[in-house]
């Protein structure tokens, strides 16, 4: 914790060292995040990019009492990457619509997503449509809460919930399409 | 599995994901982005508010210095009339006091013998003629206290009925041969030696009597002729100046000041001015055309542990730090003891680097240097050069070239006979430029600034020097500088993965060419 304030600190004094060393401590996890709820229109390094330049440009405003800096920092990137997808009006990506999903799913069916590892993860969630792999990805994975998923993507909490919901069985008839084709080869 | 099982399973695998990513190439790509340092801006932007209103202050208080020493002038003419009038005006209360009787008693049959219009008339001519012979023959203290006798009756009528009737009865007296007793009664009585000696000079004049003048003006006026023979021109302007001022003198009314007037208001001026003129002196103009020789210190890093670092660790055992030079031009503005220097300077800096180069292929990383002792070598050029099989002998010659601002504070002060200046301040960076070659991270030869790895910052923002110098005069206005400094610019000379800077040690000798 010392080490990360003490690099807080120089970096606030635009010490090109240690950003540089806040930059490879953090860019591949952070490129993780921005992997996952990038879209079509933007690549993941340009949104980590950006997400960069807002970090050390708002650095100040980071509050270690808070917070963890990594959580401020991947705050950051899940914004700068929604801010893209509402700019761009990203659009379903020939993806499966909710009509054609079945409303029963058996999560037992899913048992082999255990050997899924995390670029398959990745892959599929970036296949889901928006907003269902942002809701997906903030409540899933990065804890939110769908208070705070309402408030962000201007939604209810209610269609937040149900877009989880819906998430989950668009992934899982993903899992199920992998295991159709495992099996058919 | 439940919905929260496969969430779980989700990020379980994603949370501490990291994805693939070149982190060097991608700051490559970042940095030039990232928001400039502030600091250095604000720095920068201190600095010069603070040289602008030091330089505000000095330049408002040369005209209010300026306009006062003129003001001093005037008012120095003018109290000094003033101080003279007055002091005629004691004189002559006192004189009239003590003389009015007799003179009243002795010339009263000859007084009532010449009417009101005889004595204006005798007044007035004696007066003009007086004031032309009394300036070109008597000398200066005739002028001037002929000046005050023609100002000095107008301040009370009641006096002019006594001074016209002593007037007249000193040239009764005079030409009755009593002039020695009339004015040797009352040494230093201006308006009685004034009116004595020029009845004198005019006696001296018709008639050629020179006997009786000389005894007349020996008798009546002899510090006045002596001090009159000791003159300046100088003085003379200066005295003729004040002839000039009585009338602001009447405007002031100050009667209870006494100076004697035998000159003492040309010292009293000169004293003032002295007063004045080292306030004047104080503030100084100097240009100084400086050269400077020195050495300096490198650092040179790499916190990586790829080829880069091995190419540190060795250039850093085979370089030799030549010679540093520096040209400039400053302007010291100083007040007192304290100055401020400002100017341009320029600083060459000269490095060798002695290495052998081999490699085997034109592949990446199959490069190898090495550090050789032997003297002979070969002189690589050409960008991008590479090697054969066989081992070649490189030495890379590289420059620093740099444009500084110097702007910072002096404080002269003497030590055992010597002036001595110990200043510092700060450096500002206007260019900054590497020439020559260097290798890059796949050890290849290549220019500066051709490469992320290889470029360097054209502008290495604010650094600092401090300096202390001696100054030895050898002509009126010129003086020889002596001193030595330190230099250094904090910042990262290289915007790649090496940090580099350096801190130069100089011997400054140059010229102080006072413009003031």
């Amino acid at each position: 914790m010392l080490k990360e304030n003490k690099l807080i600190e120089l970096c606030l004094r635009n010490d090109r060292k240690s950003q540089k060393e806040l930059v490879q401590t953090y860019a591949p996890v952070l490129l993780s995040v921005a992997h996952r709820y990038s879209f079509a229109v933007i690549e993941p390094e340009d949104i980590l990019q950006e997400s960069f330049i807002q970090i050390f440009t708002n650095l100040n405003q980071f509050d270690p009492q808070k917070g963890k800096l990594f959580n401020w920092m991947r705050q950051i990137v899940i914004n700068t990457s929604l801010k893209h997808f509402r700019t761009e009006k990203t659009k379903l990506n020939g993806f499966a619509t909710l009509d054609e999903l079945k409303d029963e799913m058996h999560f037992a069916e899913a048992e082999q997503i255990l050997n899924f590892d995390a670029e398959h993860w990745i892959q599929m969630i970036q296949k889901l449509p928006y907003p269902y792999s942002a809701v997906f990805n903030m409540a899933a994975i990065d804890g939110f809460s769908h208070e705070e998923i309402a408030g962000i993507l201007q939604i209810e909490v209610v269609t937040s919930r149900s877009y989880l919901h819906r998430a989950r069985k668009l992934l899982l008839s993903m899992i199920q399409e992998v295991k159709l084709i495992e099996h058919g080869s | 599995m439940e919905a929260n099982q496969f969430d779980n399973n989700a990020k379980n695998r994603l949370s501490k994901h990291q994805s693939q990513l070149d982190v060097d190439s991608f700051w490559d790509q970042l940095e030039p982005k990232l928001p400039k340092d502030k600091s250095r801006t604000k720095i920068f932007i201190l600095f010069l508010i603070a040289g602008l209103l030091l330089c505000s202050g000095l330049l408002g208080w040369y005209l209010f210095e300026k306009n006062k020493q003129q003001d001093s002038v005037v008012n120095s003419n003018a109290l000094a009339n003033q101080v003279n009038k007055s002091e005629t005006d004691i004189k002559e209360f006192g004189n009239h006091a003590s003389n009015t009787s007799d003179v009243k008693r002795d010339n009263a049959s000859k007084f009532s013998q010449v009417d009101d219009a005889e004595m204006n008339e005798n007044k007035d001519k004696s007066i003009q003629q007086d004031n032309k012979e009394a300036i070109s023959k008597a000398g200066l203290k005739t002028s001037v206290a002929n000046v005050n006798s023609k100002y000095t009756p107008k301040k009370a009528k009641v006096d002019d009925r006594d001074k016209i009737e002593k007037q007249t009865a000193k040239r009764n007296d005079l030409n009755n041969g009593k002039a020695n007793e009339s004015s040797s009664g009352n040494p230093g009585n201006l308006y009685t030696d004034y009116l004595t000696k020029n009845f004198v000079l005019k006696n001296q004049t018709n008639s050629n009597d020179k006997n009786q003048s000389e005894n007349i003006h020996e008798s009546s006026n002899d510090k006045s002729t002596s001090s009159t023979e000791q003159l300046t021109q100088e003085q003379i302007e200066s005295a003729m100046a004040i002839n000039y001022l009585p009338l602001l003198s009447q405007l002031l009314q100050v009667k209870n000041l006494f100076i004697d007037l035998n000159f003492e208001s040309v010292p009293a001026i000169e004293k003032l001015q002295a007063l004045i003129s080292p306030k004047k002196d104080n503030l100084r103009i100097d240009l100084l055309p400086i050269i400077g020789i020195g050495y300096y210190t490198k650092n040179l890093n790499y916190s990586g542990t790829d080829n880069l670092a091995d190419y540190v660790n060795l250039r850093k055992r085979a370089e030799s730090n030549l010679e540093e030079w520096l040209f400039g031009l400053n302007v010291n503005l100083s007040y007192g003891q304290f100055g401020l220097l400002t100017g341009i300077e320029y600083v060459k800096r000269n490095e060798k680097f002695n290495f052998s180069l081999n490699k085997t292929d034109n592949l990446f990383g199959t490069t190898e240097i090495r550090v050789e002792t032997n003297d002979s070598f070969n002189i690589i050029s050409g960008t991008g050069w590479h090697g054969s099989t066989q081992i070649r002998k490189v030495v890379h010659y590289n420059s620093i070239q740099q444009w500084n601002v110097p702007l910072g504070l002096n404080y002269h002060f003497s030590l055992q006979g010597l002036r001595l200046t110990i200043g510092a301040g700060a450096m500002f960076s206007i260019s900054n430029k590497i020439n020559g070659k260097t290798l890059d991270r796949g050890l290849n030869v290549a220019d500066w600034n051709k490469s992320p790895d290889l470029s360097y910052n054209t502008n290495l923002g604010v650094g600092w020097y401090g300096e202390l110098s001696c100054t030895f005069p050898i002509a009126n206005r010129i003086a020889f500088n002596t001193g030595f400094r330190v230099q250094e610019f904090p910042g990262n000379y290289l915007t790649g993965p090496l940090e580099l800077n350096y801190r130069s040690y100089l011997l400054r000798s140059g010229l102080v060419i006072s413009l003031r």
